[in-house]
């Protein structure tokens, strides 16, 4: 009979992390809005008006046309020069005090990336507990967030033909933060942040959701595992 | 405080997600004549959490056991209330926090109810004998 308990923590779950799109975007965007001025302000002083009009028009029409053309890679994607990755977490559920192992695995979308990171590269990765909030004042209705924990850390990969690979460990706090809560006006959410170093950068920032399940890893609080308060093993 | 007033006694204030709260609920009753035991038309006892703080309150009030009170208006009955095992734990957060409660009411008629509240504490599964107060467990 389900007595409503979690079942034991020990099984692995994959989640595939979503791009952070409003930031790719806005970054896509200004990038497109520069080449397409620069091209504008070359062609001016060389030609005339109307050319610069068309060219305005021209590299934003052409930029969309190859975010989205058919194939298998999507606008995202294309813009960060990397799918989206995926994280095999165990154990799974996350429980309270859990010490977590994450496999980060990035594939990239052609040759050209693996040659642009050039043998190496650095995974940067950030944990975070967020309070959230929603109020109404008159009929205004805000939200306010509150990073509860936070920690980060970056560790370097070395890429292949197939892309990346990083394990990743860290331990889930009972000190700070707590379960995922999830009420209507009242939430605490864990997530998980992560970005490819230079040559890439914020382009290929991801996140996923992390969801910790009301349960306590009791091994791990009284000191018989690996639990260190939240801080990265 | 009137001889309607229920008191609650909790066998454990502090309960893991999946199990249940249990206790007694208590009406003294009166010897002689009272208008007030004459009103009583029953008792009920029920498990709730609200949240505090800056967002907009969330609630949730569990279904009610029910008593019927002696012909004197005394009441000892014994309570046993379910927590659901996806609601939330007690959380003492830095923008909000979730308080559960035992909620007793004596049911009157035509007057207000008469009411009582207990707190309790839900813990996570697993956390019974770790906390003394709700959760985030106290730092080093």
């Amino acid at each position: 009979m389900d007595d409503g308990r979690p079942t034991p923590a020990a099984a692995t779950h994959t989640v595939e992390a979503v791009p952070t799109t409003s930031k790719i975007l806005v970054l896509a965007g200004i990038a497109l809005a520069i080449a397409a001025t620069v091209a504008a302000i070359v062609i001016l002083a060389t030609t005339g008006v109307g050319t610069a009009v068309l060219i305005v028009l021209i590299v934003p029409g052409l930029s969309l046309i190859w975010l989205l053309r058919p194939g298998s890679a999507r606008p995202a994607e294309r813009v960060s020069g990397w799918r989206n990755p995926t994280l095999e977490i165990s154990p799974w559920p996350v429980r309270l005090g859990s010490s977590v192992t994450a496999v980060y695995r990035r594939q990239p979308v052609n040759k050209r990336t693996v040659e642009k990171a050039a043998g190496s590269i650095q995974l940067d990765t950030e944990l975070i507990c967020e309070e959230w909030v929603q109020y109404t004042v008159g009929t205004d209705t805000r939200t306010e967030t509150d990073d509860v924990f936070e920690t980060s850390w970056s560790e370097a990969m070395s890429v292949g033909e197939d892309g990346v690979e990083a394990i990743i460990r860290f331990s889930i706090p009972v000190d700070r933060g707590g379960p995922s809560i999830h009420l209507d006006h009242s939430r605490l959410r864990w997530r998980v942040d992560q970005r490819l170093g230079r040559p890439f950068g914020p382009l290929t920032e991801t996140r996923i959701d992390l969801d910790v399940v009301s349960a306590i890893d009791r091994d791990a609080v009284l000191g018989e595992g690996t639990y260190d308060r939240g801080e990265r093993r | 405080m009137t001889v309607a007033t229920p008191t609650l006694e909790v066998d454990d204030y502090f309960v893991e997600l999946g199990a249940r709260f249990e206790g007694r609920v208590l009406l003294p009753g009166t010897e002689g004549l009272d208008p007030t035991v004459e009103r009583i038309r029953e008792v009920r006892v029920a498990l709730r959490y609200g949240t505090e703080g800056r967002g907009d309150s969330d609630s949730w009030l569990g279904p009610p056991q029910v008593f019927d009170v002696n012909v004197d208006g005394s009441l000892h009955g014994r309570f046993t209330l379910d927590v659901p095992s996806e609601a939330p734990i007690s959380y003492d957060g830095s923008l909000f926090r979730v308080r559960w409660e035992i909620e007793a009411r004596t049911d009157l008629k035509m007057r207000l109810d008469k009411k009582s509240t207990v707190d309790v504490v839900v813990l996570p599964v697993g956390g019974h004998g770790l906390y003394l107060q709700p959760h985030p467990l106290p730092g080093p």
